[in-house]
């Protein structure tokens, strides 16, 4: 069953969408360890990593990716079982 | 004294083992051809008081009945590599006055290994070059000369340093990094032994990145024992580095001596250049003589797309590093030059904090990854890529090992080839593909041109087969024969 509006040249169906942005509940980072705790004095969670210091590398968060999978699950999406930009966005577009 | 530094490292544990000498004895042996060889400028910083404190511990621990793998051993570590508290550079002002507070997990193995640090070695720019000739801290000179001619050489690059300090027996040992050639086109021009190993068996944490998916940690030695022995050391999955690979290290050494017999040897057609130098194809024949000889099986193979290596090394690793470089601003660390507002500090610094040769590839990465041009050069790159890796795993179906030269040519005069940067990119076509794919290559110093400099081979291996290619290695060796030293 559609709502329509009776524009002048024909009707209007309304589409809504929400882009929502939630942020992950984790306590560190996710990229580097440092804590994510709200309301810690400036530059107090700043790790090597953060501050791009030479040779240090991200390592994902893992809690983080669980987080994302039970998201997943939660909103009934298909889950890509393998990584990557191409993998994402051919889950998102189904 | 001088005796000492002759040793290998394997002779000098089983001398150390048997108490024939003491670490201290070593290292102060070292550090006397250190200083006497300063002419080479292999080194950017010289840690004399470190190496003799970590050399009286290690015959501490030594008597305590404590040795590790490679102890009491004094190694030069590229400067590419963080050592806590020590001046770290990568051959950059950039870097200048850079201490830092963590020490690269490659290096953290070396010392729980037992070795000493005698100090930091010079390179080309963050690893850009064939030559060390871009070094902020000036050229490293070759050991090796012309017979006849006293013109200086390039020791190769960017691990020339390291090359030329193990060469001219400033070190028993270096660590290196190998992002295009920079382990094996070096070792080739020095005439000693140097892997590249698997994408993935060292870790990169704390290695100032140039090419993420390229750069690979490695050692440089004076025989193939020797390197088996320092990349057992430095091996190993690192939490820290999400692409180190969680796989046992197996002991190198094991197998050394089992010979090439029933081994499927590759000779890839493509790797014969146009207008390569007589003595290198002569080499690549006796190499092939020798492996047959000692019972391998020598397989014609085709790695089609090999012509491609080199043009798609050089859009990924520069697009690479204008990400990684991208750090350097002269805001948390190194060099600052103060400006009027913060993006004129970033512009100061970095104009005279990198070199020319750094420019050019941040600027090309930039380029090949910017809007326009994404499609055009880096996924295009990217597929070739694929297609370079493909031609070795199909390659590998056939064969166990593959021989090619290392080098297109001997040690150039510094000086030589400075006008065209492309034709210095070119000392890398037979090193780069390795890169690309991924897979451990091997080069050991096989015969000596017309003119007294050395000519090596290079073998490359299956990935995390480092195994194979090191008992290849040792056969080649052992046939070869290869005793020159540099006049020094």
């Amino acid at each position: 069953m559609n709502d329509y509006i009776e524009g002048h040249n024909g009707p209007w169906e309304i589409v809504l969408g929400l882009e929502v942005h939630a942020q992950v509940i984790s306590k560190a980072k996710l990229f580097s360890g440092a804590a994510t705790a709200f309301g810690a004095e400036p530059n107090t969670q700043v790790s090597f990593v953060d501050a791009a210091f030479p040779g240090m590398l991200p390592v994902i968060n893992g809690f983080c990716v669980e987080q994302a999978v039970k998201t997943g699950l939660g909103t009934h999406a298909r889950l890509a079982s393998r990584g990557g930009l191409r993998a994402c966005q051919s889950v998102a577009r189904s | 004294m001088s005796e000492l530094t002759e040793l290998t490292m394997t002779e000098a544990l089983a001398g150390l083992a048997k108490g024939s000498f003491s670490s201290r004895e070593l290292t102060e042996a070292h550090i006397a051809v250190m200083e006497a060889n300063r002419g080479l400028n292999a080194y950017v910083t010289e840690t004399p008081e470190k190496a003799l404190a970590m050399a009286a511990e290690s015959d501490q621990r030594r008597k305590a009945g404590k040795a590790g793998l490679l102890e009491g051993i004094p190694l030069g570590i590229k400067d590419l590599f963080c050592t806590e508290g020590v001046l770290t550079t990568a051959g950059s002002h950039i870097l200048d006055g850079f201490k830092p507070p963590y020490e690269s997990t490659v290096t953290a193995k070396l010392w729980a290994a037992g070795a000493a640090m005698l100090g930091k070695l010079n390179m080309d720019e963050f690893a850009m070059g064939s030559s060390n000739t871009t070094s902020y801290h000036g050229n490293v000179k070759n050991p090796w000369t012309r017979r006849g001619d006293n013109r200086d050489l390039v020791p190769g690059g960017s691990s020339g340093g390291s090359a030329s300090a193990v060469a001219a027996r400033m070190a028993m040992a270096a660590t290196g990094t190998d992002t295009g050639g920079s382990i094996r086109q070096p070792a080739a021009f020095c005439g000693i032994v140097g892997i590249k190993p698997t994408y993935g068996r060292c870790s990169r944490w704390g290695i100032v990145a140039f090419a993420s998916s390229l750069d690979q940690a490695g050692p440089l030695a004076r025989s193939v024992e020797d390197a088996a022995l320092m990349l057992q050391a430095m091996a190993g999955h690192d939490p820290k580095d999400s692409t180190s690979v969680d796989l046992p290290v197996p002991d190198y050494r094991a197998g050394l001596r089992g010979g090439v017999k029933g081994l499927r040897i590759g000779i890839p057609k493509e790797y014969r250049m146009d207008g390569m130098a007589p003595e290198i194809e002569g080499l690549w024949s006796k190499g092939i003589g020798w492996l047959k000889a000692a019972g391998a099986e020598m397989v014609d193979i085709s790695l089609p797309h090999t012509k491609y290596a080199l043009p798609t090394y050089y859009i990924i690793a520069p697009a690479e590093a204008s990400s990684n470089l991208a750090r350097y601003d002269g805001v948390r660390f190194g060099l600052r030059v103060p400006g009027a507002s913060l993006d004129e500090m970033y512009e100061n610094t970095r104009a005279a904090g990198f070199g020319a040769e750094v420019k050019r590839r941040v600027l090309i990465g930039t380029y090949v990854l910017s809007a326009g041009y994404y499609d055009a050069y880096y996924l295009k790159a990217q597929r070739l890529r694929s297609l370079i890796l493909k031609d070795f795993t199909d390659a590998f179906e056939t064969v166990d090992a593959i021989l090619t030269p290392a080098t297109p040519t001997a040690a150039f005069a510094i000086g030589e080839r400075m006008d065209d940067p492309i034709a210095m990119y070119l000392n890398d076509v037979f090193t780069v593909p390795v890169n690309l794919a991924g897979l451990p290559g091997i080069s050991v110093p096989a015969g000596l041109t017309n003119e007294g400099l050395p000519l090596s081979l290079q073998l490359i291996g299956r990935a995390f087969d480092e195994a194979t290619l090191f008992r290849a290695a040792r056969t080649l060796e052992e046939a070869a024969a290869f005793t020159a030293k540099p006049a020094i």
